[in-house]
């Protein structure tokens, strides 16, 4: 029996590993590939990002609804999967479980890459009343809805249906709940857990709306407050401001299939007519201003014509700038030059 | 392509393997480096856990007490590309040590023996698409009945597939694919259950269609053709489960032939979940039937088992099973079995 003795020993050992898995073994994992299908008709393929869902993200949906938690099952390595036309990016699908009196409830939400909810799909639901949850009248109610617009769905006692907000038959109404809790903490853990990947991600897609040949993005580690940038900003504008929060600016670099600089994506958020307007200015490798396109609606037809009248355009200096909108096209020009500077082209071998 | 395990039996084995799968697991820690590139880390989209399982099986007709001590590698990687994910890779190596089993997997070589056993270990090609077959290629289960909608990897639980079709898990090839209103597996596999060979022509034909596995009732079709240990399996499999509430009720049939006498094999299973799905109780009968010609031979076995999974480490479970009717000649079996398992 000393075998049994050393497996003992192994067992003792290794629980004081702290550690996230799974409690299945992994030949059980399945992708939920047809459900991706179901949420995206127009998809091919798809792609898997497996990050840890860990103790912060269980703090994180206790804090933002409480009192609702994670439970032992929703934590460990999930996935996060994009959905793909060829390589264009369609939106983002992930699967949760949720514990109800009929077992647990797991469904695949699709969200876009602005985490505003698309559609739900039943994966596996063993109540009787699933079908009155897929019915479109009811799904359209969560569809476009972001984190705190979808809260409104929870009552104040953070487990059962805000029947008041959410239009849902008397028999559906416990089944509505698990729907509405498993739709919000996908949506918190998705944002906790996947932040730096979806912001990757939006680079990319506007990277690809913005040159055809993108084939991957090097998110920027400089920063608009390093040095050399705070000098020239300084430079350019004095201490005055025009409207830009430097401290949400990210960058990334855009290259080809053969690692080439194809140009920067600038996002940074901007206060236009008093309105805050995040806007993803792509810049080419000449400096001039590729496209500009806004995460929400325009303020207005006249200012979205402003700024689309600065495609093709550069700017060396305020001098050279008539208007806000051409102050904003220099201060992102002057923010994204560090990462085209050294951008020969790099072949592979 | 089988490895014994002569040099693995020793803890400084374990100690390897655990040293493995803390190298695996801190390299998936360090992903993210800024570059939305695919396949830019080894620890990308991977899984790694350290899986180790202690059994005790008492055969009360012989009034012998049986071990089971068990530490594995269980390794789940996507691999992916710039237009979506490629496949995935399973790897599942278990060091295997039995003592006084005396009823066992037949690729033990006596009752007291250790073994590297490959579970699942295959890379499942997904490249073409969403829609599109996936190919398979390495050691997986038989594409068959319950089998194989259900996990019943390195648990208590288990159906037919080794005494119905001879071979339980096999490598070989198979073609695989997912559409929202059926999935489909079709395989062939060279019979040698662990080893990689074909032993004496031996082959595995086997496929199955059904309806998604997640749904409230599932529905399969299966059909199977070997030739193993000189003798022709042929089997049509129905497989069905129906979930009410918490409820499970399971069933397959099995028509076919081994060799010239007809077999007629069945499996009936009642389960129960809570709902926090921490607890599993099930109740299976097993039916199996042949005409041979030294008469009709009838087999019925009872399952009765409970599983509590209290968190995503320990898995703890117990199973009573009992024989109350047997082929001639066969003993009947009456054997309590009792695990525990954690994973890391």
């Amino acid at each position: 029996m000393k075998q049994s003795g050393r497996i003992v020993w192994l067992f003792i050992l290794f629980s004081l590993l702290p550690a996230q898995v799974f409690a299945q073994a992994y030949c059980a994992l399945r992708d939920p590939a047809s459900h991706i299908q179901q949420l995206y008709p127009d998809s091919n393929q798809f792609r898997s990002i497996v990050k840890t869902v860990d103790e912060s993200a269980r703090d994180y949906v206790a804090e933002n609804m409480p009192p609702n938690a994670l439970h032992f099952g929703e934590l460990g390595r999930h996935t996060l999967y994009v959905a793909l036309r060829d390589k264009e990016i369609l939106g983002l699908v992930h699967v949760r479980s949720e514990e109800s009196r009929w077992g647990l409830v797991e469904i695949a939400w699709s969200m876009d890459l602005g985490l505003k909810v698309q559609d739900y799909s039943f994966q596996r639901c063993r109540s009787r009343v699933r079908k009155v949850m897929e019915a479109n009248n009811i799904k359209d109610q969560f569809r476009g809805k972001t984190f705190s617009e979808m809260k409104v769905f929870l009552a104040e006692d953070g487990r059962s249906a805000n029947r008041e907000a959410l239009n849902v038959p008397d028999n559906a109404a416990e089944l509505a709940a698990v729907v509405v809790r498993n739709g919000l903490k996908t949506l918190l853990v998705t944002r906790q857990v996947w932040a730096m990947e979806i912001e990757a991600l939006q680079m990319l897609k506007n990277a690809q709306l913005a040159f055809p040949a993108a084939q991957q993005i090097q998110l920027a580690e400089q920063t608009p407050t390093s040095p050399a940038v705070t000098v020239a900003l300084k430079s350019a504008f004095g201490n005055a401001s025009i409207g830009t929060d430097r401290a949400q600016i990210k960058l990334a670099r855009v290259l080809d299939h053969q690692g080439n600089a194809l140009g920067v994506i600038y996002r940074a958020q901007h206060t236009i007519s008093g309105e805050p307007l995040t806007l993803w200015w792509a810049i080419r490798t000449d400096l001039t201003i590729e496209a500009i396109n806004a995460d929400t609606p325009w303020p207005s037809s006249q200012v979205e014509s402003v700024f689309k009248q600065l495609t093709g355009k550069t700017f060396n200096n305020s001098e050279s700038c008539g208007n806000r909108a051409e102050l904003m096209a220099l201060e992102a020009i002057i923010t994204a030059r560090p990462l085209l500077k050294n951008t020969e082209p790099r072949h592979s071998m | 392509m089988r490895l014994t395990t002569d040099t693995l039996s020793t803890p400084l084995t374990a100690c390897r393997l655990s040293a493995l799968v803390l190298l695996f697991s801190y390299a998936s820690l360090s992903l993210a480096d800024g570059t939305l590139t695919p396949g830019s880390s080894l620890g990308e989209n991977m899984r790694v856990s350290l899986d180790l399982s202690s059994r005790v099986s008492h055969f009360d007709r012989a009034d012998e007490t049986g071990y089971t001590n068990v530490a594995g590698l269980d390794l789940h990687k996507v691999f992916s590309g710039s237009n979506g994910d490629i496949g995935t890779l399973i790897v599942q190596l278990y060091w295997t040590r039995i003592d006084n089993l005396i009823m066992r997997p037949g690729f033990f070589d006596g009752p007291d023996d250790s073994e590297l056993v490959y579970r699942i270990v295959n890379f499942n090609y997904t490249g073409f698409g969403t829609q599109a077959p996936h190919f398979r290629v390495g050691h997986f289960e038989i594409p068959y009945g319950l089998e194989h909608t259900v996990d019943t990897n390195g648990n208590l639980r288990d159906y037919t597939h080794g005494r119905n079709l001879g071979v339980k898990a096999d490598w070989g090839v198979s073609v695989n694919g997912e559409l929202p209103a059926l999935e489909y597996e079709i395989s062939y596999t060279l019979g040698g259950g662990q080893e990689a060979e074909r032993k004496d022509g031996s082959y595995v034909w086997a496929g199955r269609l059904g309806t998604p596995r997640d749904n409230n009732q599932v529905y399969g079709v299966a059909l199977y053709h070997a030739e193993l240990k000189n003798t022709e399996r042929n089997r049509l499999g129905l497989d069905a489960m129906w979930y009410y509430d918490l409820y499970g009720l399971f069933a397959q049939l099995d028509i076919g032939e081994d060799a010239d006498n007809d077999v007629l094999n069945g499996i009936v299973e009642l389960n129960w979940r809570n709902p926090q799905e921490t607890w599993q109780l099930f109740l299976q009968n097993q039916y199996f039937s042949t005409d041979r010609s030294d008469g009709d031979q009838q087999a019925l076995r009872h399952n009765l088992g409970i599983q509590y999974t209290p968190d995503s480490h320990w898995d703890f479970s117990a199973q009573y099973q009992h024989d109350s009717d047997v082929f001639d000649g066969a003993a009947e079996a009456r054997i309590l079995s009792l695990q525990a398992r954690y994973r890391f």
